[in-house]
């Protein structure tokens, strides 16, 4: 059939699949075929140059990003792609944007940046593991992480009770603290909602109204009324608090969170939503709740961005390419995405500085 | 094994303790679970003690700190 295209409607496919960088997946060599199969004319693989990326000492951030769209390669193009698409998600009035976190980035510095994100509406639902509000309760209780090294003696580090993530450095003290505090506020919970199973964004809720902290994620979450789903919760110090919880308490009626009850919620915000757009930082349990939720609502989503350092090969979620996503309907095949391979802590302060630039200049 | 037996017994190399405040103050699992006041000094000991099973320099420290004083 497609032989016998015409040579303008030729034309017209292949402007519309061009239009994105994205659609040259494959050089049209003997085992390999372009997505019109069709042969490529040698001319339509060289349309546009690289162009060279120039440095001066006046770029914002957002300039840079530009320069990264200019060049187009590795990682730089990829990074400039996701800038775009997060734009137009956050842009797109009818879009429920998902945030998910995965990986130790609140540890290591994102902490402001997502409870940012929630205060100023960019996005509206985050999905997290529980460990990163684990950290986030730290720093609410008091404590603090410290930049350390990769390369220390980790014995002597437990001989001071230091525990090391990479090369942040945190210490027990301020674990224990939060578990003390913590473990006394499950108590007042479970009296003040009645002993009623809470899902888990009602808990971090509960817990949000209890905190002072302004740079909390929680108590951004909290004060935004912005669902903060931990599907994993068990999977982290709120599950070892919660045994603490349930040997000292002297209630008969324990803190019931119900891992199942937030499932009708999430699965309510996909179905009411117009388009869905995902950012995911890592990947992990956060990203799958927010795909298992667009398919199973039978959306797909419309817009998404992964950024992860993880590799496909070894057939985990987390390195499962975006492709792999539309063979389950979890992304629609016209959806605008991009992964990029490479550090959250790199890429994602890019993003949200050249998204906050272009918003600054051209307002909602 | 020698040397743990011949350790002079305190809080902080307890199995039940974790830092507080370091060096000072430990936190005693055991005394929470309870619904006891954890917080507990460091060089303090109970009836109910039992080694930690890695040595830590809590104790040291806290030794160090008191002969500093």
């Amino acid at each position: 059939m497609h032989a016998l295209l015409k040579k303008r409607a030729y034309f017209d496919a292949l402007k519309q699949l061009t239009q994105s960088r994205e659609n040259f997946f494959f050089l049209d060599i003997e085992y390999a075929h372009s997505k019109l199969r069709v042969r490529m004319k040698r001319e339509d693989f060289l349309r546009e140059y690289v162009s060279h990326m120039k440095i001066d000492s006046v770029m914002t951030v957002d300039d840079l990003i530009q320069k990264f769209d200019a060049s187009g390669s590795f990682g730089a193009g990829r990074v400039a792609t996701a800038c775009d698409i997060f734009e137009k998600m956050v842009r797109d009035k009818d879009c429920t944007v998902f945030l998910t976190v995965a990986g130790a980035i609140v540890p290591a510095g994102l902490r402001t940046v997502i409870a940012d994100l929630m205060r100023k509406k960019r996005v509206d639902v985050v999905v997290s593991t529980a460990a990163n509000m684990v950290h986030d309760l730290i720093e609410a209780f008091g404590g603090h992480h410290y930049k350390g090294h990769y390369l220390v003696d980790d014995f002597t580090l437990y001989k001071y009770h230091i525990y090391r993530i990479y090369d942040i450095f945190v210490t027990e003290d301020d674990y224990l603290k939060l578990d003390s505090g913590l473990s006394d506020m499950f108590d007042e919970i479970a009296r003040d909602t009645k002993n009623q199973p809470l899902a888990s964004h009602e808990f971090v809720w509960e817990i949000g109204k209890r905190l002072k902290d302004p740079n909390s994620i929680v108590r951004a979450a909290y004060e935004t009324k912005t669902p903060l789903f931990l599907p994993a919760i068990r999977d982290s110090e709120f599950g070892f608090v919660y045994w603490l919880y349930q040997q000292r308490t002297k209630s008969k009626k324990l803190l019931q969170v119900d891992a199942f009850k937030e499932v009708s919620e999430i699965m309510k915000i996909a179905s009411n939503s117009e388009r869905l757009g995902m950012v995911v930082l890592g990947g992990g349990v956060p990203r799958n709740t927010v795909q298992h939720a667009a398919v199973t609502a039978k959306r797909g989503l419309d817009y998404a961005v992964i950024i992860t350092m993880d590799r496909a090969e070894t057939g985990g979620l987390s390195g499962s390419t975006l492709e792999e996503t539309v063979s389950w309907g979890k992304v629609k095949k016209t959806a605008e995405k991009v992964m990029v391979i490479g550090d959250v802590l790199i890429a994602f302060p890019l993003m949200v500085a050249s998204l906050e630039e272009r918003l600054n200049k051209k307002p909602m | 094994m020698k040397e743990r037996a011949a350790e002079k017994r305190y809080c902080g190399n307890c199995s039940s303790h974790n830092t507080y405040e370091y060096p000072d103050v430990v936190f005693c699992m055991r005394r929470f679970v309870k619904g006891e006041k954890a917080a507990t000094p460091t060089l303090t000991v109970c009836s109910e003690w039992r080694p930690h099973n890695q040595k830590c320099y809590c104790v040291e420290d806290a030794l160090k700190k008191k002969s500093a004083k």
